[in-house]
């Protein structure tokens, strides 16, 4: 009798425990719900990678190393030099690199900063960053 | 739906050995100490539940680790490991953390299974009693069935995991991109050809091994691939974004699909004679 009982709450406490482990996540993946501090929606790493931007500087297409053009060690540069995180940042490092490069340079910039889905292209190439 | 029913009847009533939870509570409990031990200290006791909480893990987590009452030592883990997430997780500790969950769920499964049925102080206790009674050893098996629940966990994280980046920005490498220029690169991508398209290799890669692993994990032939490719994955996650014990926490919880017994067979072959 008790052996029968035993089994029974076994067989409930393993199905209603997969059944949460395996369904819950929908909550908030699929119908857009709010984890609540209680379902586990197993989304990871949505925030990291955000406030960040990739950025490739050329000038008439050639790749500018700005390292190398600034004369600064990449192992010793400080984090707001080595990390660009918006276009204003952007901008600024494009004019040192317009002065790094004298006059008649064409420094144009391809950047790409981090959001939750990914990245979004915020300078495209299309303007001469020392035009101004 | 009978075959399903009949697999799930030889999961929940099968007394099986309990070689591979005794690996899993020697394991997690490293890990758990790992994880853990350095913030549940003197020096960060500030109040009485910061107290309570740092002498249940002390008390639960070594006691764990050798098999000394080994379920309710497991079980003291579990809860001062909630205990502290639920009330001490911040942003530096981490304690929130995804893999704080698993870490819990997986603690808690092995404290249901008979766990110091093998490799602890308990059996040992249990063969001195068994040899002053003239009594033959006492088996190394019990019921097995929440090790299947660890195993069915995983298969959710490694899966919803997987839903979660069917999606542009993760499909097209853009995710992974900024999350390697977050923590590796800053704002300069390497200046490689084909860097792009390598991110969208990787990430579509990423998504298609993690659905392999939820599904093809609980498949003893496709096991003997997925496992090391796991592994692999879980390592070259650790060496390029910061997860802490995620990646050893997961290539653990790989022995919970692994039959029970086939793990016992290959422990004898490996220290018999």
């Amino acid at each position: 009798m008790m052996a029968a009982v035993r089994r029974r709450l076994r067989w409930f406490g393993f199905l209603a425990a997969a059944a949460w482990m395996l369904l819950s996540p929908a909550w908030v993946q699929l119908f857009g719900g709010s984890s609540g501090g209680v379902v586990r929606a197993w989304q990871m790493f949505h925030l990291r990678g955000a406030g960040i931007c990739s950025v490739r500087f050329d000038d008439r297409g050639e790749r500018i190393d700005r390292y190398a053009v600034l004369g600064v060690d990449r192992a010793r540069a400080p984090a707001r030099f080595r990390r660009i995180g918006d276009e204003e940042q952007a901008r600024a490092m494009g004019r040192r690199l317009c002065g790094a490069r004298g006059p008649g340079a064409d420094v144009r910039a391809l950047l790409r900063c981090g959001e939750r889905r990914g990245l979004r292209t915020i300078l495209d190439r299309e303007e001469n960053l020392c035009a101004r | 739906m009978r075959p399903l029913i009949a697999a799930l009847e030889r999961a929940l009533d099968r007394e099986a050995s309990t070689r591979p939870a005794a690996l899993l509570r020697i394991g997690l409990a490293a890990i758990t100490l790992v994880r853990f031990a350095e913030h549940l200290t003197f020096r960060d006791s500030t109040d009485l539940f910061r107290l309570a909480v740092m002498a249940g893990f002390w008390l639960g987590a070594p006691a764990m680790l050798v098999g000394w009452r080994s379920q309710a030592a497991s079980a003291l883990t579990a809860i001062a490991v909630v205990a502290g997430a639920a009330r001490l997780a911040t942003e530096q500790n981490g304690w929130n953390h995804h893999h704080v969950y698993l870490l819990v769920v997986a603690i808690v499964c092995v404290a249901i299974t008979p766990c110091g049925r093998s490799c602890s102080i308990d059996r040992w206790r249990a063969l001195a009693r068994a040899e002053r009674s003239g009594a033959p050893p006492p088996p190394e098996r019990g019921l097995v069935w929440a090790q299947y629940l660890i195993a069915v966990q995983l298969t959710a994280v490694y899966l919803w995991g997987a839903i979660d980046k069917c999606n542009p920005g993760w499909l097209h490498g853009d995710k992974l991109q900024a999350q390697l220029l977050f923590y590796i690169f800053d704002s300069d991508p390497p200046d490689l050809p084909g860097w792009g398209a390598l991110m969208a290799a990787l990430s579509i890669g990423t998504v298609a091994l993690e659905l392999a692993l939820a599904v093809g994990l609980w498949f003893r032939r496709a096991r003997r691939w997925l496992i090391p490719a796991g592994v692999a994955f879980h390592i070259t996650i650790y060496v390029s974004l910061p997860v802490t014990v995620f990646s050893a926490l997961s290539c653990l919880l790989y022995l919970a699909y692994v039959d029970p017994d086939e793990v016992h067979r290959a422990i004898d072959r490996l220290t018999g004679p």
